[in-house]
């Protein structure tokens, strides 16, 4: 069967199964899991009836978070793609980003998750937001206040700026 | 949407995930991309948070060379590039509370926002402070990244009775300003505008003294041998492995130390120039530098020297010679006695094993069992050193002697026929390196060593004997010259000669002081006693020479390659 090749063509109510780390599966659309680059690299290899996927390093919740990114992105860029060709209004990337900021101001702990999950799925879209993130949590703090934030400990004995 | 999820109860483990999260684990590609995502003076703080995203830092632009930093040159920062100057740039303060740090390494000047800078002059930066000074008054460290500040007592308080307007108290009342280098409370060291003196502020002391928030005034510091009614002039401050030096315009250097303990740096450098192989050539100017330092050279004793001969007994006397050695005190200890008669020749030595005693019993037995030769006037002689007094006072006049040598003591002392005198080990080398020698060996070995030397002065004792039936006493003669047996020495106190026995030879021979001289002048009448003077020390060059050539041919004995001549 060869139709997976081009998804767009065959209607996609072909689904995927995500298994996490702590096992629970996930049984979501193609075109959602192919966002993930990972799963696209390895997609046409694997048997129809065996496309399962196991995260050894996402766990559930995480996992739980970045279906909906995808399902959100798809859906959108979905969206955008119909709107363009109505030319309407294009106010959808937009929503999207407003979307995005709203979906990825999570606590330290969250963002780290996603942000190894986007490294391991290796999504791009996701991973550049998380740093983004990051980032602009570092921006404008103290030292001693990004250790807090990022609840690091400092085992820097030496003072980078103390020396002349 | 199709998401069908099976998860049962996502939130039922959520505790179950709640390991704390390690940021500081990192992946370093991950890290690579946070930092290419922040701005400089982000960059420089995100650099200090960790170890492992300070190492990271370093890979971009945050400057490591093998462990030491490159600086960052701060320099002012105006917004149009290219733009001349303002005018008030020349008052070397900031207007705007920003600074350009400029980066050896991408060349390019990094904008930072530094709020508290604002019209402050910098009038110093050490180890990571900036050191601000407002018109106000107000003295500040400034950490220029963190925005840490720290409070220094205002510049009214060095001089209250003295007004200044805003633009001179900025810009002219602190000539320089350090900090020592600890990095969480330093001390702070200026020198004021008239550098007459040093102030002095450490924060966070204040509740200790007496008279809180103010700075401490050093006007002449500790200089050895200074002049202090001058007042001092300094030039330039400086922290040098955590002392402080100051530069004063006469030359001086003043070493101040702000640790509390003034006496163990002091002697920390002072060992530390003893130490030194530095060679001093005890010119001014170094000596200076050591009574600046608080160090004083030594006055060394110059050395003595002492003459010293070995002569002849008188007629029908036995020169005795003895020594008696202990290897430790007490120890294994041994003895050994020569003797000559009156022409200089060995006829006998007495060598002996003591029990574990000490020196003093084994010197003052060697004596004893020197003396105890029967039908012989016998003149002991031996190098006493340190107990000699001993020996002379206890031994001879009280008869207190120790109780291992008093029956010895008791036989020599009933003698009227024996002279007892202390002379120095140089004349007595052989004695004395018997003894030792001896007492160093092991048990085993001691029979045949004392075997070897009988059999030595046997032998000497034969060809002596042979050669004088032939010419006498130039035969006589030619055989102690070579018989190493008789010991002449300059003796240097304080710096000692190694002298062996075979150097000098043959000026023990002779009954009179004065060696070769003497008896040629005796002989030959006074012309030929001046050519045997000067000739002896011609025949001492030669003989160094013929040393040489010996050793050579020794060389050439060992190490068959010499043969082929010497390059």
């Amino acid at each position: 069967m060869k139709d997976s090749f081009n998804p767009s063509i065959e209607p996609p109510k072909k689904t995927v199964t995500l298994v996490s780390s702590d096992g629970y599966d996930f049984e979501v659309e193609e075109e959602v899991a192919l966002e993930s680059q990972v799963i696209k690299d390895g997609f046409e290899d694997k048997a129809v009836d065996d496309r399962e996927y196991l995260l050894f390093n996402v766990h559930s919740d995480t996992l739980e978070l970045i279906i909906k990114y995808c399902e959100k992105h798809v859906s959108s860029r979905k969206s955008i793609s119909a709107a363009a060709a109505s030319s309407s209004s294009s106010n959808g990337e937009e929503a999207l980003k407003e979307w995005d900021e709203h979906f990825i101001s999570v606590d330290t702990n969250t963002l780290y998750d996603i942000l190894m999950a986007a490294d391991y799925l290796n999504i791009k879209s996701l991973l550049d937001l998380a740093i983004q993130k990051v980032a602009d949590t570092i921006h404008g703090r103290s030292p001693e206040q990004i250790r807090k934030k990022f609840n690091i400990e400092n085992d820097s004995i030496i003072d980078p700026w103390a020396s002349e | 949407m199709c998401l069908s999820a099976n998860k049962s109860s996502p939130t039922s483990n959520k505790s179950l995930h709640k390991v704390v999260v390690d940021w500081n684990k990192l992946p370093d590609d991950m890290l690579k991309l946070i930092v290419k995502h922040l701005a400089f003076p982000d960059f420089a703080r995100f650099g200090s948070v960790c170890s492992s995203w300070r190492s990271l830092a370093s890979v971009g632009l945050h400057l490591h060379h093998k462990g030491g930093r490159l600086p960052w040159l701060i320099v002012p920062y105006y917004d149009v590039v290219g733009q001349a100057p303002p005018a008030n740039t020349r008052d070397n303060y900031c207007p705007d509370p920003a600074l350009g740090f400029f980066s050896i390494l991408d060349g390019a000047i990094h904008k930072v926002d530094i709020p508290e800078l604002q019209g402050r002059r910098i009038c110093g930066s050490s180890f990571g402070w900036l050191i601000t000074v407002h018109g106000n008054s107000e003295f500040q460290l400034l950490r220029p990244f963190t925005g840490k500040v720290v409070n220094l007592p205002p510049l009214t308080t060095v001089f209250p009775d003295m007004v200044w307007d805003t633009n001179r108290m900025r810009n002219q009342y602190i000539y320089k300003v350090i900090t020592s280098p600890n990095a969480e409370s330093p001390i702070v060291i200026a020198i004021p505008y008239q550098l007459a003196m040093l102030l002095f502020y450490k924060p966070g002391e204040d509740n200790d003294v007496d008279d809180p928030f103010i700075w401490k005034k050093i006007r002449g510091g500790h200089v050895k041998g200074g002049s202090r009614q001058l007042c001092p002039i300094y030039s330039d401050i400086t922290f040098y492995k955590g002392d402080l030096y100051a530069l004063r315009c006469r030359g001086e250097v003043l070493y101040e130390n702000t640790r509390p303990r003034d006496g163990q740096v002091r002697k920390a450098i002072r060992n530390a120039y003893q130490k030194s192989d530095g060679v001093m050539s005890n010119t001014v100017q170094e000596l200076a530098a050591l009574h600046a330092l608080g160090l004083h050279n030594k006055m060394r004793t110059t050395p003595r020297e002492v003459e010293c001969y070995w002569t002849s007994p008188p007629h029908n006397f036995l020169k005795v010679k003895n020594d008696g050695c202990a290897r430790r005190n007490p120890g294994v200890a041994e003895r050994e006695t020569m003797f000559r008669s009156y022409t200089g020749e060995v006829i006998g030595t007495l060598i002996g094993g003591l029990m574990v005693t000490t020196n003093y019993v084994a010197k003052s037995k060697a004596i004893a069992r020197g003396g105890d030769k029967e039908g012989h006037q016998a003149w002991l002689d031996s190098n006493l050193g340190g107990i000699r007094f001993h020996i002379s006072s206890k031994c001879l006049s009280e008869n207190q002697v120790h109780l291992l040598v008093k029956e010895d003591w008791e036989r020599i002392r009933t003698k009227v026929n024996i002279m007892i005198t202390s002379t120095w080990r140089e004349v007595n080398f052989r004695a004395d390196v018997c003894a030792k020698k001896r007492a160093s060996l092991p048990n085993e070995v001691k029979h045949w060593w004392a075997m070897s030397l009988q059999l030595k002065v046997k032998r000497l004792k034969e060809e002596r004997e042979h050669n004088s039936k032939g010419d006498g006493e130039v035969k006589l003669r030619k055989v102690d010259l070579f018989s190493n047996d008789t010991e002449v020495a300059i003796l240097k106190k304080g710096k000692r000669l190694p002298t062996s026995s075979g150097t000098d030879f043959a000026l023990g021979s002779f009954p009179d002081n004065g060696g070769y001289v003497v008896w040629v002048d005796e002989a030959f009448g006074p012309f030929w006693g001046f050519q045997m003077g000067s000739l002896k020390f011609l025949i001492g060059v030669i003989n160094k020479a013929a040393y040489l050539v010996l050793y050579d041919d020794y060389m050439k004995c060992f190490f068959p390659i010499l043969k082929s001549g010497m390059p």
